[in-house]
């Protein structure tokens, strides 16, 4: 039900049944006495009368708003990066809406000396959380951190390369993450997108991904681990960055020719079969310069996001694995500061109130999910 | 130099850092507004004839990548082009880096010099804040030097960060200002135009004021009363050169507060210009140009908090900044830039210069970034009547070194001298600023 309330925008004003219970019959005869008696009296009154009545029906009608109608709104988690506490080394932190619209930090990942941590990815149940991490003078590195522990969990052989490692996304019912590396010696030339199973300490083969001659970059698992999107800059005469998407069973790319266009497309985010596909463009016709957009592969149609974009820039966009939330970053006037996260609900069709996301440092990179019940580690820990 | 807006200092009425505007140190610092005023009256005195031109400056703090913006290098070596494709723009068979849409609809308003080449890889060098690697006097403080105030604004504005506001000093380049020419030509320095986000909350009044903070403002507004009803009653005042009471009715003036404020601006402008410090500034630069401010520099954010251009990691310290923070902010400020000054009428007036300390190696380093690169990078020019869609030179197959009329620091110095009306063959008051050197001819006509 919530699929296809998702598929079909605008979701608002849906037809309201009428009711053929006794309370309804009754209403029925209550209004034909009334219009009777209505007929009955001067033009003046009956004029008057028949606003009325026309209001009093129409109002509570045009009050049925999709508010009426939505499911309620799940607990949510989002992971993102900021500056907020130390403007030289950037933070990955975990926060949480409840479903009553309580916000608060409930943790964040505590780096070693000098280092800064970006992109984080969460798993389903917000308990663990994949990232990259830079140390000054080290190559950027993956990290897997165990937001209940508080405690980085080893990915032994995923960082043994002397070139970086960066954008990873991680399938919590695969236990897969794929990243970004540059020029990986013995694996990759240039950037390519690797995939790293971290209960068996191996990377996973993908022959089709990556090509020899071009870069493929920014890859987004679905959470189910079915679908990899990426980026690629391969060219075709009148394009530029485009998304690409990769089938692991078939190992097969998908080309996606109705959601590239001549401008760029790029930073792509994956519900949790793969269906809805959230990601950036500058394309003409949009508010701003870049526009978050909504692609449905089921249907092969881009879905509007009323309320979404701004004149300002849109990006890094994250897609929970239900496809109702979307989590982006926006530049804007009356922000909080210059670089916030936004949470925008595709039911409602407007952006979500977050208290305390975001503060007069940057956040960004945001990874959001729905929690279907808060696991033990939210809620009670505070923020680390 | 005068401090506006948000410093990390406080005054003497113990206002809060967000609210400094520094008028305890009124009569002291009026000293320097004052000597430039008397220096242009002077300069009048002489009948130089003084250029109606105004210039800002934009500098790309920290050095910018030349082939991930103005001089990509698709078809080379797979060490050395980047991930990011190229865009065509309105010039036949000029394409720049895909992450500039904007302006690439725009390259017939704007100019490139492919060739800039000095030999400095320190973020230290001041070759092109000055024409020379070891002087001071930035470009504004020798137009002022040259050209004076006009029309009761001051003359030479700097937005963003500098060390004289208890910021770090970690180099020569925190120090170019007014050099051996003496503070008088230093310039007022707004430090953060946004505040937090573009606001300057001492020049007005927003309508979410609070009651302390409109107490705090108005505690600032009666220390300007209080300084001029000092400067009236006092017997010396008479004898005090006008320029000093002008220096201080111009900074107290509505006139120049107001072409501070970007309140004044509808929020659908400021949103085009780009909600973040680049754009509201370029905003504020165009204000103060109007205003009749002669020479404004932009300073791109700091390197402390990730958002210059010297990306040399991998994720934000790297190619992803240039991706989701520097090239978008960039391409959407300086494109409203240019139009707004173009639908104004002001193009042919303000001379508009982007550049950086140098640019980024050819070859990509093991974080899949590039390190600082002094021997050839990429400098724009728009306006000022300078032909549009003008490329100056070019580099080599990989971007490593000028293949086609090499630009110097001090060529590009009086290339800007010169197209703000000063003479750069006959004037021997600019010598010590260029040498022998000669303007571009390709963007001056001369």
């Amino acid at each position: 039900m919530l699929s296809s309330l998702l598929k079909n925008a605008p979701y608002g004003n849906p037809t309201r049944q009428r009711g053929t219970n006794v309370g309804e019959n009754r209403r029925s005869k209550s209004l034909a006495d009334a219009s009777g008696y209505l007929f009955r009296q001067p033009d003046r009154v009956r004029q008057r009368c028949l606003f009325w009545l026309i209001a009093a029906v129409v109002i509570p009608f045009s009050r049925t708003t999709a508010d009426d109608e939505l499911p309620p709104r799940p607990t949510i988690v989002i992971a993102f990066t900021s500056f907020r506490d130390d403007n030289r080394y950037a933070n990955v932190f975990r926060y949480e809406l409840s479903s009553t619209g309580e916000g608060k930090i409930t943790g964040k990942v505590t780096p070693g000396p000098k280092r800064s941590d970006h992109h984080p990815s969460l798993s389903q149940d917000g308990s663990m959380g994949v990232l990259a991490g830079e140390v000054v003078g080290v190559v950027n590195q993956i990290h897997f951190w165990d937001f209940t522990k508080k405690a980085m969990v080893p990915l032994p052989s995923f960082n043994v390369t002397t070139t970086a490692q960066m954008a990873p996304s991680y399938s919590s019912a695969t236990g897969l993450i794929a990243c970004e590396a540059w020029n990986r010696p013995g694996i990759a030339g240039r950037w390519d997108v690797l995939l790293y199973d971290v209960a068996g300490q191996r990377f996973v083969d993908t022959p089709s991904l990556n090509s020899a001659k071009f870069d493929e970059r920014k890859p987004l698992i679905s959470p189910d681990g079915s679908w990899i999107a990426f980026t690629t800059n391969e060219t075709t005469e009148a394009s530029l960055t485009d998304i690409r998407l990769y089938n692991r069973e078939r190992d097969e790319v998908v080309p996606l020719p109705e959601l590239n266009s001549a401008a760029m497309e790029t930073e792509p985010a994956l519900s949790n079969d793969g269906r809805f596909f959230a990601f950036v463009s500058d394309r003409p016709g949009g508010k701003g310069v870049r526009d978050v957009y909504l692609y449905d592969r089921q249907e092969q149609q881009l879905l509007p996001l009323p309320g979404l974009n701004s004149a300002g820039q849109e990006q890094s966009p994250s897609i929970s694995a239900d496809g109702r939330f979307i989590a982006f970053v926006s530049e804007r006037l009356d922000a909080v500061g210059e670089r916030d996260i936004y949470l925008y609900d595709r039911l409602a069709q407007s952006l979500i109130p977050t208290p305390d996301l975001n503060s007069v440092g940057d956040e960004y990179d945001p990874c959001v999910i729905v929690l279907d019940e808060a696991p033990a580690t939210t809620g009670a820990t505070g923020v680390d | 130099m005068w401090n506006f807006g948000r410093t990390f200092s406080s005054n003497c009425q113990g206002v809060t850092r967000r609210d400094v505007f520094q008028v305890g140190g009124l009569n002291l610092l009026g000293l320097s507004l004052a000597e430039s005023l008397r220096r242009g009256a002077v300069q009048a005195a002489e009948q130089k004839p003084v250029s109606d031109r105004s210039c800002v400056f934009i500098w790309l703090n920290g050095g910018p990548s030349h082939f991930e913006t103005f001089d990509p290098k698709p078809d080379t070596d797979d060490t050395v082009r980047g991930p990011y494709g190229c865009i065509n723009t309105p010039v036949a068979g000029v394409q720049i880096s895909e992450l500039l849409p904007m302006l690439a609809q725009r390259m017939e308003k704007y100019s490139v010099i492919r060739s800039m080449t000095h030999k400095n890889t320190s973020h230290g060098s001041t070759a092109m804040l000055t024409g020379f690697d070891n002087k001071l006097e930035a470009f504004g403080a020798v137009v002022t030097r040259l050209q004076g105030a006009q029309r009761a604004m001051p003359p030479y504005v700097h937005v963003g960060s500098t060390p004289g506001d208890g910021s770090q000093v970690t180099s020569n380049i925190d120090r170019v200002g007014g050099g051996s020419l003496g503070s008088a030509y230093g310039p007022i320095s707004v430090r953060d135009p946004s505040g937090k986000k573009v606001e300057l909350p001492n020049f007005s009044l927003s309508a979410d004021i609070t009651a302390d903070r409109f107490q705090q403002r108005q505690a600032l507004l009666d220390a300007v009363d209080q300084s001029r009803r000092e400067l009236d009653q006092s017997p010396s005042v008479e004898r005090m050169e006008t320029y000093y009471r002008r220096a201080i009715e111009m900074l107290t003036s509505t006139r120049v507060r107001d072409a501070f404020d970007l309140n004044r601006e509808k929020a659908t402008l400021r949103m085009r210009y780009g909600a973040n410090f680049f754009g509201q500034a370029c905003l504020m630069a165009r204000r103060l140009v109007e205003a009749g401010t002669r020479y404004v520099q932009i300073k791109w954010y700091d390197v402390v908090a990730f958002d210059a251009w010297d990306c040399h990691g991998a994720e934000l310290p790297g190619m992803m900044r240039m991706e989701q923070q520097l090239c978008p902010r960039l391409d959407q400020g300086l494109a409203a830039f240019i139009d707004d000054l173009d639908d104004r009428g002001m193009l042919d007036s303000t001379l508009v210069v982007v550049a950086g300390e140098f640019g980024r190696t050819p070859k990509i380093n093991k974080s899949g970034a590039r390190d600082h690169w002094p021997h050839c990078f990429s400098a724009l020019m728009a306006g000022g009547g300078i032909p549009g869609g003008t490329i100056v030179g070019a580099s080599d197959r990989k971007g490593a070194y000028p293949a086609r009329r090499p630009v110097s620091p001090t060529e590009f110095a009086a290339t800007i001298y010169n197209i703000l009306g000063i003479d750069t063959t006959n004037d021997a008051r600019i010598r010590p600023y260029i040498n022998n050197a000669l303007p571009v001819g390709e963007l001056t006509g001369a």
